[in-house]
């Protein structure tokens, strides 16, 4: 009986580890234009954005990775490639009304469930696939080839706690994962 | 806000250079946060006040460093949503003329924006003087984080935090206003360990053509445990 209580509680509580979201820890700096890979600074010119480029190093519990950021007209474009310059995907700033209606509704669906009231604070649109295909996505919006995603951060609220969340779906709006954003201490700000 | 900026550093240019006081000195200060459950925080503070340098503007100055008051403060606050917290305590202050306690109540909200955070905070305070007139204070400060290196402040940086108060006070059915502005520069050892230095201005009295001004070299110190 005893056994059969320490592997049920051993139980849950592995699934409440898989099922708590993992902490999204991010450390970024600006990095000079000379620093950056020549490959990464190729293919953001054959962007044609033709707006300044500010460039980023990044590094997180994914590894290190290396960001063009820019903004044409009033959309924001974040453009990553990993230490040696190979492009890893390209992300749109959008709106809410931006996805697709059907994707739109099966995400909700999926937050709905997460939580008892959610509100959107960004939405970024990805497209990742080889650097030729991503290119001509954004030049010519010939979407073949690639891979689509929506990454979407929000303040959910579940039995009356909130928390700032970002969470990836795939261009249908299918699940992929969720990361819980921790909040920078603000004490030198409070007081 | 940048129209805003200039207006303000004239408008306070032009009360300095009228005839009024300055004071100039040191204010060492240490933050203590602790983290409780349920989203509760006690912050304990304490400061010090030294000044070296009073006179006039216009006329010669005295330098006499003498320690002057020790702040002794306790806050206790409660998370209210995402971004905000309320908080409320008790400020002991020892001085030459006797022991003053106050009573503080104040409304914080941090917004995270794309490459800084502004924090709102609103507050109100009732000081209880030993040998003066009680004095009734309704605050506003504004102050932005700025990181000099990418879009948040992390471990082993810099940043500047440039802070703007207002103070209306009450004592004995006399109004005053003083408006504080605090340029510093921080240092995050980590997200739990940081240091700030900078210059604490502060302008008051001038609304009775008696304009009192004053310069405190500043330097703070934030834990969290």
């Amino acid at each position: 009986m005893f056994s059969i209580k320490k592997n049920l509680l051993l139980g849950s509580l592995f699934i409440c580890t898989v099922l708590c979201a993992q902490e999204k820890l991010e450390r970024e700096y600006r990095i000079k234009r000379n620093k950056v890979p020549k490959k990464a600074i190729v293919f953001v010119k054959s962007l044609q954005l033709n707006n300044k480029i500010k460039w980023f190093g990044e590094e997180s519990l994914h590894g290190s990775s290396i960001e063009a950021k820019t903004k044409v007209g009033k959309t924001k474009y974040s453009i990553e490639f990993d230490t040696l310059g190979n492009l890893q995907d390209v992300e749109i700033q959008i709106a809410k009304k931006q996805i697709p209606t059907r994707t739109l509704e099966k995400i909700q669906e999926k937050l709905g469930t997460d939580f008892t009231k959610f509100k959107f604070i960004k939405i970024q649109k990805q497209f990742s696939g080889k650097s030729e295909h991503v290119r001509s996505c954004i030049l010519r919006k010939q979407y073949t080839e690639v891979t689509i995603k929506y990454e979407i951060v929000l303040k959910g609220t579940l039995q009356k706690k909130k928390g700032l969340y970002e969470y990836t779906f795939t261009d249908k709006g299918i699940y992929e994962k969720r990361e819980r954003i921790i909040f920078k201490n603000s004490d030198n700000l409070e007081y | 806000m940048k129209h805003l900026s200039c207006l303000l550093f004239l408008f306070i240019s032009t009360v300095i250079c009228a005839q009024s006081t300055y004071r100039a000195g040191l204010i060492p200060r240490i933050n203590l946060n602790q983290k409780l459950e349920g989203g509760w925080k006690l912050n304990y503070k304490a400061e010090s006040r030294f000044v070296n340098l009073e006179g006039e503007f216009n006329s010669t100055s005295k330098f006499d460093p003498t320690y002057t008051l020790t702040d002794v403060s306790i806050l206790a606050s409660k998370k209210t949503g995402l971004n905000n917290s309320f908080a409320g305590g008790l400020l002991v202050r020892f001085r030459d003329g006797g022991i003053d306690q106050r009573f503080i109540q104040q409304f914080t909200l941090v917004k995270r924006y794309n490459s800084f955070r502004l924090s709102h905070r609103f507050s109100s305070d009732q000081t209880i003087k030993e040998s003066a007139a009680n004095t009734f204070r309704f605050r506003y400060r504004l102050a932005s984080e700025i990181p000099f290196n990418g879009h948040s402040v992390d471990a082993n940086e810099f940043y500047l935090k440039i802070s703007n108060e207002y103070l209306h006070a009450f004592e004995s059915n006399e109004y005053d206003l003083e408006i504080r502005i605090v340029p510093l520069i921080g240092y995050v050892f980590k997200d739990t360990n940081k240091i700030e230095w900078g210059i604490d201005y502060r302008i008051g009295n001038f609304i009775h053509n008696n304009t009192a001004n004053s310069f405190w070299l500043t330097f703070n110190w934030f834990i969290s445990i």
